[in-house]
């Protein structure tokens, strides 16, 4: 559809182990438009990584496509699919995955890296403000808590004003109150859209996957996923 | 907050530097391991530096002594010939060798002015010529019987070269006592003595020698031409060559016989041939000598090098294996951190500068660390005091560039590994 971000056609993908395969993903077809919060929802093995991975250019699917901004990310080259990633797609993880040796600051401009020239201390500074980080700028992520890594995880994903937002689990590690705070980010963030000019854009499409029942109230449309396949349920928005 | 106004541009060499802060322990067994694989390098090649420069040292030092003692040895044959004799007596040719070995006996006599000719002829093996008349007689006024011996010192020869006089003459008036004589009749230097009628100062009482010179007085030849009714007659010329080798005794007597031919010459060199061989055995002693500390430092270089050549490789293998444990070690525990950097869009081109990139920089440390380490060690270890002659360009060259070779050979693999695993896998085990 026009103003979808993030479109998944038909996806399958099987791990074929020694003893048995698995079909991680079975056809599975999604969009999410800008400015809207999908979360899908499952038991612990039903493919929700693996969609998500697959989403964001990391796992090749069997067949399928995937489009992150117009661009099928498996038509492109492996260099060319990680310039996309790095321009268009944040992640975050269950398992903050920070760096341990550079500072909170460092670590929300790390995608800087895969972009030379695009590095902006400003920019990192102000996701720091704006998720109440600012007093943690110089600290290294050992010395924060699992919302504060979270949220300095958070930061580091929309540094390079993304597309698309990919969220495995991201409230996994975290007490409610801190999975509230999380998601509640999450949420403004999509909904950012189009609230500032095309220079600071921010907001765009949110793809959430988790087990978690306290993203669904966050949710402008929720996705029920088992043995790899989807089955929508609704929103709250 | 208080954010950094202009942080500086987030790079590979941030983090490769911000890593080893981290994992200082990891950075440090590595950076300890391609010091000592350096250090044992240069270490080996300084000290066997160090062992040329000091066997030249010995060899030179052998060298200089061995000169020294040659000429020392040239300077005491010299004196010892004087002593002995010479090694030419030329006689008359009516001599009667019989008289004069058995009774000291002089029996014919030939004309001083032979010694002349001869020191005119330009016979070039011929290097001192001593002319003297020497006549058994009974000094009456001590009652004994002595050896008169009248002698005017070294004739020069025509060669014009200046030489250290063998004898020199006896002054008119004064006389030479042999050891038996000055000692048997209480004589010293200075005392009066007469002899055959005419009186004589002591200038000099000889030391003992073991042989007829002990009772011999020497005088002027002039004056014992004189006192023995003989002027212008000598008994003998000692001709005495300086260094005279066995094969060339025929030829200087027939040289001499051919110039004089009323004389005969006897050689009185015997004695001083095998001294003159003895010195020529202790150069040749002192050449191998030589030869066999050189041989000896050789073969002691040949052990070390051989050594070194075993040990160094090990070191070296050693190191470079610690290396790529540190390396897949390293790797292994950044396997989440690989994930998310390849998740944000670095390619596996980065991954590996970022592991190859602190390799490099371990390399470089460690080059420098271990080349100043190897260096001071085997400059204690030598003993030389001075650093700067063991000092090699080359082997900088060499530390420098193997240092970071080792550590990015050594780290190769793991890095090739973690830039090509795949992220998915990763995030997924996370």
């Amino acid at each position: 559809m026009a103003g979808d971000v993030l479109t998944l056609s038909n996806l399958s993908l099987e791990y074929r182990g020694r003893a048995r395969a698995v079909q991680a993903l079975d056809d599975v077809s999604l969009t999410v438009g800008a400015g809207e919060l999908v979360v899908v929802r499952g038991p612990s093995g039903c493919g929700k990584t693996s969609l998500l991975l697959a989403a964001g250019g990391l796992l090749a699917p069997d067949r399928g496509r995937a489009e992150v901004a117009g661009r099928d990310l498996y038509s492109l080259s492996p260099n060319e699919r990680a310039a996309q990633r790095g321009q268009a797609i944040g992640f975050v993880f269950q398992q903050f995955h920070l760096i341990p040796y550079l500072t909170v600051l460092d670590n929300v401009r790390a995608p800087s890296l895969a972009q030379p020239g695009a590095d902006s201390g400003h920019r990192a500074a102000e996701l720091l403000e704006r998720f109440g980080l600012g007093e943690r700028a110089e600290h290294l992520p050992a010395e924060l808590s699992t919302g504060e890594q979270q949220r300095v995880a958070l930061a580091r994903a929309l540094y390079n004003q993304p597309r698309v937002l990919l969220a495995d689990e991201p409230t996994g590690n975290l007490d409610p109150a801190n999975a509230q705070i999380i998601l509640q980010c999450l949420s403004d963030w999509s909904r950012d859209t189009g609230a500032r000019d095309a220079a600071t854009r921010d907001g765009g499409a949110v793809l959430v996957v988790t087990h978690d029942a306290a993203a669904e109230p966050f949710a402008d449309r929720i996705e029920r996923m088992n043995r790899g396949q989807l089955a929508t349920q609704g929103g709250s928005a | 907050m208080t954010p950094r106004s202009r942080p500086a541009a987030l790079g590979i060499r941030h983090l490769v530097l911000a890593e080893i802060r981290h994992r200082w322990v990891h950075a440090v067994l590595a950076l300890a391991s391609v010091t000592v694989a350096v250090a044992s390098l240069v270490a080996a090649r300084t000290a066997l530096r160090a062992h040329d420069l000091r066997t030249e040292e010995i060899v030179a030092a052998k060298q200089a002594r061995a000169a020294e003692q040659m000429a020392e040895l040239e300077d005491d044959y010299r004196k010892i010939m004087k002593g002995l004799g010479f090694n030419v007596l030329i006689l008359p040719r009516e001599q009667d060798l019989g008289d004069l070995y058995a009774e000291q006996q002089v029996s014919a006599h030939m004309p001083e002015a032979y010694v002349d000719s001869l020191a005119n002829s330009g016979l070039l093996t011929v290097r001192h010529l001593l002319p003297s008349l020497q006549q058994k007689v009974f000094w009456a006024e001590q009652g004994r019987t002595v050896l008169v011996t009248g002698v005017r010192g070294e004739v020069p020869l025509v060669d014009g070269v200046r030489r250290e006089p063998m004898l020199l003459p006896v002054a008119p008036g004064a006389a030479v006592l042999g050891h038996e004589l000055h000692s048997a009749l209480g004589l010293s230097e200075g005392d009066a003595i007469e002899l055959l009628g005419r009186r004589f100062e002591v200038a000099e009482c000889r030391d003992e020698r073991g042989n007829r010179d002990d009772i011999t007085i020497w005088i002027d030849l002039a004056t014992a031409q004189q006192m023995l009714g003989m002027s212008g007659l000598i008994s003998g010329i000692h001709a005495l060559k300086c260094h005279c080798a066995g094969g060339q005794l025929g030829s200087i007597r027939a040289d001499i016989e051919r110039l004089l031919p009323r004389t005969r010459v006897i050689e009185l060199a015997s004695e001083i041939v095998t001294r003159a061989e003895a010195r020529d055995r202790a150069a040749a002693m002192a050449q191998t000598s030589l030869a066999e500390e050189r041989a000896n430092r050789a073969r002691l270089r040949a052990e070390r090098e051989a050594f070194a050549a075993v040990l160094v490789p090990l070191v070296v293998l050693a190191s470079g294996l610690w290396i790529a444990s540190l390396a897949w070690l390293n790797a292994r525990e950044r396997r989440p951190e690989i994930g998310m950097l390849r998740a944000i869009g670095l390619g596996s081109g980065a991954i590996l500068r970022l592991f190859l990139g602190q390799a490099l920089a371990l390399g470089c440390i460690g080059g420098v660390a271990g080349y100043a380490i190897g260096f001071a060690g085997a400059l204690a270890w030598s003993g030389a005091g001075e650093g700067r002659a063991l000092f090699s360009a080359p082997v900088l060259v060499t530390a420098a560039a193997m240092a970071p070779l080792l550590t990015c050979l050594a780290s190769w693999v793991p890095a090739l590994v973690a830039s090509q695993q795949d992220p998915a896998d990763v995030l997924r085990e996370a």
